[in-house]
């Protein structure tokens, strides 16, 4: 199969599965609850205000009709109305995406920069003792809970000994007097840009303690994984063959292996984002960091269905959008995945 | 002087139950030149003494003790940096499985030239030039297309050769080839055997020639050693070995080997067709381009006609691809055939279902190459043969124990072995479970696909005689399936040689044997190494 | 099997010496995995006898004592006393029992709707495995724990509906796994030597597939009780599982979070590292389990 017949197919199934998420979304958040109208003006609300607004929302209208409304209104960039805020949700989202993405991608470029290495040079020395400690701090940075490593960061570094904030993207001196102007959402951009220099110091040092505890679980997977791939790689023959050929142990090991064993390992990546982005929602709350997890919860509280919904949507589809990416890289580096893609 | 010497040479390994001796003081030379056969059963040490050769014993082995002299040269006091140095410069390696020997993602060209940039400074033209020449040297069509592949575009004979040119690419003077052939077809393997001696002949390249296959080391070496459980047993002149064979080893290795004679006496041809296949036709469509759009139809079987008759032993031969197997499952039902018809007591197989089709599984059974994969790891072997009673008669547990136990006896274990699991059983036993599972229900006619191609070769005479004895019990028709040409006249009342979905030749095994009409049973018979061509040749 | 047999093996397998060589004996090697095997065969202990472990059961049930609030760790509360007064150590014991539930639960109930989709989907293939593994497709398109959430939002919160939630975005992994193993075993000739001989379809995916899967599959889910127990700690965390007063992990942790500014560490620390000793013990023993069961990995 050429390369662009694989491209279209696997573009092909990607717009399929979103469609089903939105299928799964709609039911879960139209079907599942009792009545989310009465939810949305509360229990004391007569007969007659709960069924105006039924008909406000197309919810008195047969369910794949409603399906058909819901789907388009997604399509046009309408997520609905917040339950609680009573905002159109698209715009909260506007604020509340940015904030997210910038730890996820921090924590992603951690893994990728810290967990490969550490994975090969683990594998390198498989038994050796620098194996035997790369596997139980791996294993450790797995097992945590990110939200009580953040509990635990936040008594060390600020109760005790005051280094860093507690929480927050900014502190509060710098959102009152000396704000930064938003240009893409993201802080560590737009500081530079606006050439807010002191706030975005500020803002890297509220950083530091939510993007360690958000990246530990990636960065560890990302390590555990990509030294497993090595270990198979370097059992297969071909790696015998350039032994053969009088390769050296680094050659075989960073040329050859690494290139062998990344394709499999490419694809924790997409995995590394899914565990970043819902370790987000634990670790926003704890740092009361103003993203999509804060807005999540706050939502779930309350029982703002449409949020949650919105959110599931939104994440869901950057994540298919990742995987689709990471497919299509596979199948550039490895001639087989395009030949054995069905 | 010689050019390659192996004194005393120990390998262990490390195992669960304790340190294991793999080698037990290995001995042999090698001179210059000369294409040296190593062969032996597997687990003999044969490969391991190859790949020791070059410093690459397997994790957890390791060499405890012994000197491996190259060009007088003890490299085992060399240094690390120096036997790398060696690796490809003096000695190249080929492997069994080329597929797996090439990395899958880069192309040709990578890694051959990822190979010369490591040992030597020329230019890159240079070397790519000489990459080609080499690719044509072993005999590829179009150098610059070969060297822009990915190993999975090339066939597994185009593979090997493109091993061999990698391995040659820095001058090698020894090659080391471990079982270079076992994994193609007998034409590509003559082929390929062929290549080596005119590499030999040409360039004085000396070959360390791995091999399970007395055949090849027949045709091919000039030399032998012949391992057992780690030494060597045997060794000297490849012609005398073979000729006046002094160890009892050799001497069974030798004796196993088909030489021509027959197993059984022809019975009386019988005349009654068991089963006729008519037009049978199957079509393999594949699909390719956007949404499987564009359809091409392989055809594997065009038209077939054969009949079996009842009582006979109808030998199948052929490459694979050419559509035994396809045949084989068809006659089971075990998939849907395109068109044609299939007679078995006056009615078509292949419309046949419910209760009728449950009628024919009883009738037909099949036993299948590796008998591992054929029994299921997860039940005992009481439990395996028990299957088809269960599936098919309703006998209390009492009746069943008889029959399984009197079944398990009769493929000549004893009954005691229904407690075990596959994995408890040698590999001649277990295709004797997989036997006395084909037996249970009486059936009539039996398939043999390759029942004993994956057995060591002192093992398979003794399957073929139980096959032999159970078909004159039972009255059975077998309809045998091989690549083997040496192995299928054994026991062959007739011969079908088929090629590309057709039956190229059909008569009794002595006529396509003796006096092979077709040129392509003509060029297969070539290509099977055998001894007894080598008699012929010699007493002529 | 009878029930007494399968004890019977268990036993065997737990105290007989191993045959050397067999997985049980490259497993007994790896100690830390040994160790943690006991660790959690020591907290489900914990979790079974807690009332009879603890000075104050009715505590760890929830009762409030409100005479001894925000009492720090003494020989009296190792743990220190919460919000309400209640012992913490009482309170981490009873909690055990929720997480201990959840991630058995949890992983059961994936593996085994998991196991027989795959099955199902690997030996049939054509439009049954396009079928199932679309869905399964957009079901693993989800981030695991957002669709779990979701759903855990509109459901009544409680132990059993959050263990559902979980579950539902769980099952799809042990699919792709058993499907890809059944398409492997569909074609050895041993699933053909059952379909020659006419045995059904059914018997041969509970007969010659199922079995056979068996060992990666429950590698697999060894390897999983560790992350479901983190993912139901976060659901607890986020209010979606189990309700007070009833003691749980992931909920005591989210009320110490209120304390980090006044400086009550123990009600958050304690809680939390019980979440943290447990998975990593479920996470070392199931990569001891895969080890030992992989030759590729293992080392003599």
């Amino acid at each position: 199969m050429s390369i662009l017949n694989y491209l279209i197919r696997r573009i092909g199934l990607a717009l399929l599965v979103i469609l089903g998420v939105m299928i799964i979304t709609f039911f879960v958040s139209r079907v599942l609850p009792a009545d989310p109208v009465r939810l949305f003006v509360g229990v004391r609300a007569s007969e007659e205000t709960v069924e105006a607004k039924r008909a406000e929302f197309g919810l008195d209208q047969p369910v794949p009709v409603q399906f058909l409304n819901y789907a388009g209104g997604i399509l046009q960039g309408d997520f609905g109305i917040s339950f609680r805020t009573k905002r159109p949700i698209v715009d909260d989202l506007k604020i509340f995406v940015p904030a997210t993405l910038e730890l996820v991608i921090l924590s992603m470029v951690l893994a990728i920069v810290i967990g490969i290495p550490v994975g090969v040079i683990a594998a390198a020395n498989r038994g050796g003792w620098i194996d035997q400690i790369s596997r139980i701090v791996t294993i450790a940075g797995v097992s945590i809970p990110s939200f009580w490593l953040a509990l635990l960061l936040q008594l060390l570094f600020f109760s005790t000994l005051d280094w860093l904030p507690l929480g927050g993207r900014l502190s509060r001196e710098f959102i009152i007097s000396n704000p930064i102007e938003t240009v893409t959402g993201f802080y560590v951009i737009d500081g530079l840009v606006t050439g807010n220099f002191e706030a975005w110091r500020n803002a890297l040092w509220h950083l530091v303690l939510p993007t360690f505890v958000l990246a530990t679980y990636p960065i560890s997977l990302t390590a555990r994984m990509t030294r497993s791939s090595m270990l198979e790689v370097m059992s297969e023959t071909y790696i015998s063959a350039a032994q053969a050929a009088g390769l050296s142990r680094r050659e075989i090991l960073f040329k050859l292996a690494l290139k062998n064993a990344i394709v499999p390992t490419l694809t924790v990546l997409g995995l590394v984002f899914a565990f970043s982005i819902t370790g987000a929602i634990l670790v926003e709350i704890v740092f009361s960091w103003p993203g999509l997890g804060t807005y999540v919860t706050e939502s779930i509280l309350s029982a703002d269905f449409p949020v949650v919904m919105a959110v599931t949507l939104i994440v869901t589809v950057i994540y298919v959008a990742i995987n689709l990416f990471i497919d299509i890289l596979q199948a550039t580096l490895d001639p087989r995945v395009r030949l054995g893609s069905q | 002087m010689s050019f390659l010497k192996v004194e005393g040479l120990h390998i262990s390994f490390n195992t669960p139950h304790g340190v294991a001796e793999a080698l037990r003081g290995v001995e042999f030379s090698v001179h210059e030149g000369a294409i040296f056969g190593v062969v032996g059963e597997s687990g003999s040490g044969k490969s391991l003494t190859g790949k020791a050769i070059l410093d690459l014993v397997p994790y957890p082995g390791r060499i405890t003790s012994g000197r491996i002299f190259f060009e007088n040269e003890d490299l085992r006091q060399k240094s690390e940096r120096e036997r790398r140095a060696m690796r490809g410069n003096q000695i190249g390696m080929i492997f069994q499985d080329p597929s797996a020997a090439l990395n899958p993602v880069f192309t040709i060209e990578q890694q051959m030239m990822g190979i010369m940039k490591r040992h030597r400074a020329e230019a890159k033209k240079e070397m790519r030039a000489k990459a080609l020449g080499l690719i044509h040297d072993v005999g590829l069509p179009d150098p610059e297309r070969v060297m822009k592949s990915y190993p999975h575009e090339l066939s597994g004979g185009m593979q090997q050769r493109v091993m061999i040119a990698m391995s040659l690419l820095l001058d090698a003077k020894l090659l080391i080839a471990d079982e270079p052939t076992t994994a193609l077809d007998v034409t590509i393997q003559a082929q390929i055997l062929d290549l080596l001696k005119k590499l030999r002949d040409e360039k004085g390249l000396t070959i360390m020639l791995i091999t399970h296959d007395m055949g090849v080391v027949a045709e091919t070496c000039d030399e032998v050693a012949v391992f057992y459980a780690g030494e060597v047993v045997e060794r000297g002149n490849a012609q005398e070995v073979l000729s006046n064979p002094q160890h009892d080893y050799t001497r069974a290795l030798l004796a196993a080997l088909p030489d021509g004679s027959r197993w059984d006496e022809a019975g009386e041809d019988s005349t009654r067709p068991l089963i006729e296949i008519q037009n049978l036709t199957q079509e393999y469509v594949s699909k390719s381009g956007l949404f499987g759009r564009t359809q091409t139809a392989v055809r594997i079987l065009d038209q077939f006609n054969l009949t079996i008759y009842e009582g006979e032993t109808l030998g199948v031969v052929g490459e694979s691809g050419c559509g035994k197997s396809t045949l084989a499952n068809t006659l089971m039902r075990l998939i849907p055939a395109t068109a044609g018809e299939i007679r078995y007591d006056g009615s078509d197989i292949l419309t046949l279902d419910g209760p009728a089709l449950r009628q024919l599984r009883q009738h037909f059974q099949m036993v299948f190459q590796n008998p591992f994969t054929s029994l299921n790891p997860r039940m005992r072997v009481f439990d395996i043969v028990a299957e088809p009673l269960r599936t098919h008669r309703q006998l209390g547990s009492a009746d069943l124990k008889v029959q399984v136990d009197r079944l398990i006896v009769e493929c000549g274990l004893t009954a005691d072995y229904a407690d075990r699991y596959p994995h408890e059983l040698s590999g001649g036993q277990a295709q004797r479970v997989a036997v006395a599972r084909a037996l249970a229900l009486n059936p009539r006619f039996l398939i043999l696909d390759e029942p004993t191609s994956a057995l060591d070769v002192s093992v398979q005479d003794r399957i073929i005689k139980l096959l032999v004895d159970l078909q004159k019990k039972h009255q059975l028709t077998y309809l045998f399936i091989s690549h083997d040409l040496g192995v299928v006249q054994q026991i062959s009342d007739r011969i079908a040689v088929m090629f590309a979905g057709e039956i190229v030749e059909l008569g009794t095994s002595e006529a396509v044997f003796t006096a092979p009409q077709h040129e392509y049973t003509q060029k297969l018979l070539a290509a099977t190494p055998s001894l007894i061509r080598m008699k012929r040749d010699n007493s002529l | 099997m009878k029930p007494a047999t399968i004890f019977n093996r268990w036993l065997g397998f737990a105290f007989t010496r191993p045959e050397p060589g067999s997985a049980n004996w490259y497993f007994r090697r790896d100690k830390l995995a040994v160790v943690c095997l006991f660790a959690i065969l020591f907290m489900i202990f914990v979790a079974l006898a807690a009332p009879i472990l603890t000075p104050y059961p009715e505590q760890g049930l929830g009762d409030p004592n409100l005479g001894e609030k925000f009492l720090p760790p003494s020989v009296a509360h190792p743990f220190g006393t919460d919000d309400l007064g209640r012992d913490v150590l009482a309170r981490v014991m009873f909690g055990a029992r929720s997480s201990l539930i959840a991630s058995f639960a949890i992983v059961s109930v994936a593996m085994v709707f998991g196991s027989v989709l795959g099955a199902i989907a690997g030996y049939f293939g054509g439009w049954i495995d396009e079928l199932i593994m679309r869905i399964t497709d957009i079901f693993l398109a989800f981030p695991p724990l957002l669709l779990a959430i979701t759903i855990a939002t509109v459901l009544e919160p409680s132990l059993r509906n959050s263990i559902l939630a979980v579950a539902v975005t769980w099952w799809p992994w042990y699919t792709r796994i058993v499907r890809a193993q059944a398409v492997t075993i569909r074609e050895r000739n041993y699933v053909k030597a059952a379909r020659s001989i006419g045995v059904n379809d059914a018997t041969i995916i509970r007969r010659h597939i199922l079995p056979n899967v068996l060992g990666p599959v429950l590698v697999q889910a060894t390897l999983d009780l560790g992350s479901a127990l983190l993912t139901i700690a976060g659901l607890s965390f986020l209010g979606l599982g189990i309700q007070p007063p009833t003691a749980d992990w992931g909920v005591m942790v989210s009320d110490g979070r209120e304390y980090v500014q006044s400086g009550r560490w123990w009600i958050g620390l304690f809680p939390g590292l019980a979440i943290f000793i447990t998975t990593l013990s479920f996470n070392l023993l199931g990569d001891g389990v895969q080890t030992a069961t992989d030759p590729r990995i293992r080392s003599v």
